[in-house]
């Protein structure tokens, strides 16, 4: 009897972190992140201007485990910038708005390596498909392009669990394998890049998210 | 039963014996500089430079053994050598000297991890209020050129990580591992006065937003503490 208590004194001891991830079969994915910045620019004055700037990037990820540290799923997400402005001329204001947009649709498997029981890495292959659609008005002359664009890419990233159900994640753009064609308004590009050469210092985006296990 | 009983003993009383550091109720000023400078020689004998410094200094204190919290006040000042071709005339113009100077003044929170009596990690949030003052030329992407003066204030929420490494009780090296500032809020007050006489001058009042839940890495920067309450 003492001796199991003292056994499982040791345990503990040893065991410093009671979080478990669940990374089952069944357990069901939620993420999501998002950021934005925009500026609000002004010259005063009988030549002056005024100038609104917006982006934002939400987007979401849903998912299921089919396989014990397998994840299949789908991420959705929007990219929106904004542009509105009016410039003073001797013959009146001049106003223009423009935005240019972009929605996704991301299916994507992924990979987990946990590392104890805090930790995780994992691989996320993906393929996005995205809309395009960019929108201008100069006074009152509207004009409008539309354009879509395709992408496959690879890369890994880290999760971190604060609780067994929620994680902060974050993609590391350091290791990423990128392919994409974009065609918009009689224009194509086709890109191709590996994550090596990329800025080491570039940011990593945070992700909260969510396991929920099945009962 | 013995051995077990001993190895837990050891476990228990001797792993958070060794952690039992002292350090509530400890006070250290530290300090974190960086230094740049860099030179170019052009090749029809010109040469072009840029330097600069970051300085800062922190007064802390250990709340408990795993949180400490403090003020810190931080200096940066940078300067170039360019040339700007200002005109159709074909003689670029030199400009040297400070360009930027900035002061700012922080409060952070610090929760620490102990891995053994010389080294651990801590990571927290702070608040930083900034200002700062800088000239440069611009050409607002057409031929004219303006001087434009900028003043500066920037409020923003961060998070910072680093490690440290005990030399003695009293000296600290310190190194940080990754920051982040997912907010802030900066305002711009900017005059443009133009170069030549074709062109006026004008003012322009700039509020600038973001959040960013994303995370710089690696940044580091190496600094000391002294701890003087001993």
């Amino acid at each position: 009897m003492l001796k199991n208590l003292l056994l499982s004194a040791l345990g503990c001891t040893l065991l410093h972190f009671p979080v478990k991830a669940q990374l089952e079969k069944g357990t069901k994915y939620f993420g999501g992140t998002i950021s934005f910045d925009g500026t609000r620019q002004k010259s005063p004055g009988t030549l002056g201007s005024k100038i609104h700037t917006i982006n934002i990037n939400p987007s979401l990820q849903f998912g299921t485990f089919i396989k014990d540290n397998r994840l299949i799923g789908i991420g959705i997400g929007t990219s929106n910038s904004i542009t509105k402005g009016s410039v003073e001329n001797p013959s009146g204001t001049d106003k223009f708005t423009r935005s240019d947009n972009s929605y996704y649709l991301a299916p994507y498997i992924r990979h987990y390596m946990p590392l104890g029981a805090k930790w995780a890495m994992f691989l996320t292959s993906s393929a996005q498909v995205a809309w395009l659609n960019n929108k201008t008005k100069i006074g009152t002359v509207n004009d409008s392009e539309n354009g879509f664009s395709v992408g496959l890419n690879i890369k890994p990233g880290i999760a971190y669990w604060i609780t067994s159900r929620f994680s902060l994640e974050s993609d590391i753009n350091l290791l990423s394998l990128n392919a994409g064609y974009k065609d918009l308004a009689d224009r194509q590009d086709f890109s191709f890049s590996s994550g090596v050469t990329s800025n080491f210092n570039s940011y990593l985006s945070v992700r909260a998210s969510w396991y929920f296990k099945k009962q | 039963m013995k051995k077990i009983f001993i190895l837990t003993c050891i476990s228990i009383f001797g792993v958070s014996g060794i952690l039992k550091a002292q350090f509530t109720g400890k006070q250290y000023i530290g300090g974190e500089a960086a230094v740049n400078f860099n030179n170019s020689d052009l090749n029809n004998d010109r040469s072009v430079n840029n330097y600069g410094y970051n300085f800062d200094i922190s007064l802390g204190k250990f709340q408990s053994e795993t949180r400490a919290t403090g003020w810190n006040l931080s200096t940066s000042l940078s300067g170039a050598k360019n040339f700007y071709q200002l005109d159709d005339t074909g003689i670029p113009i030199e400009r040297k000297g400070i360009n930027r100077v900035g002061v700012g003044v922080g409060r952070f929170w610090q929760f620490y991890k102990h891995f053994n009596n010389n080294v651990g990690i801590f990571a927290g949030p702070g608040v930083n209020l900034g200002f700062s003052a800088s000239k440069e030329l611009d050409n607002q992407g057409g031929t004219f050129f303006y001087d434009v003066k900028r003043n500066q204030i920037n409020l923003s929420l961060g998070l910072a990580a680093g490690v440290y490494y005990k030399f003695s009780d009293k000296w600290w090296a310190t190194a940080s591992l990754a920051f982040a500032n997912p907010i802030s809020v900066e305002y711009v007050f900017a005059k443009y006065k133009a170069l030549s006489n074709i062109d006026a001058g004008f003012k322009r009042n700039e509020l600038k937003y973001q959040f960013n839940p994303g995370i710089n890495l690696p940044s580091v920067g190496l600094g000391v503490r002294y701890f003087y309450n001993r």
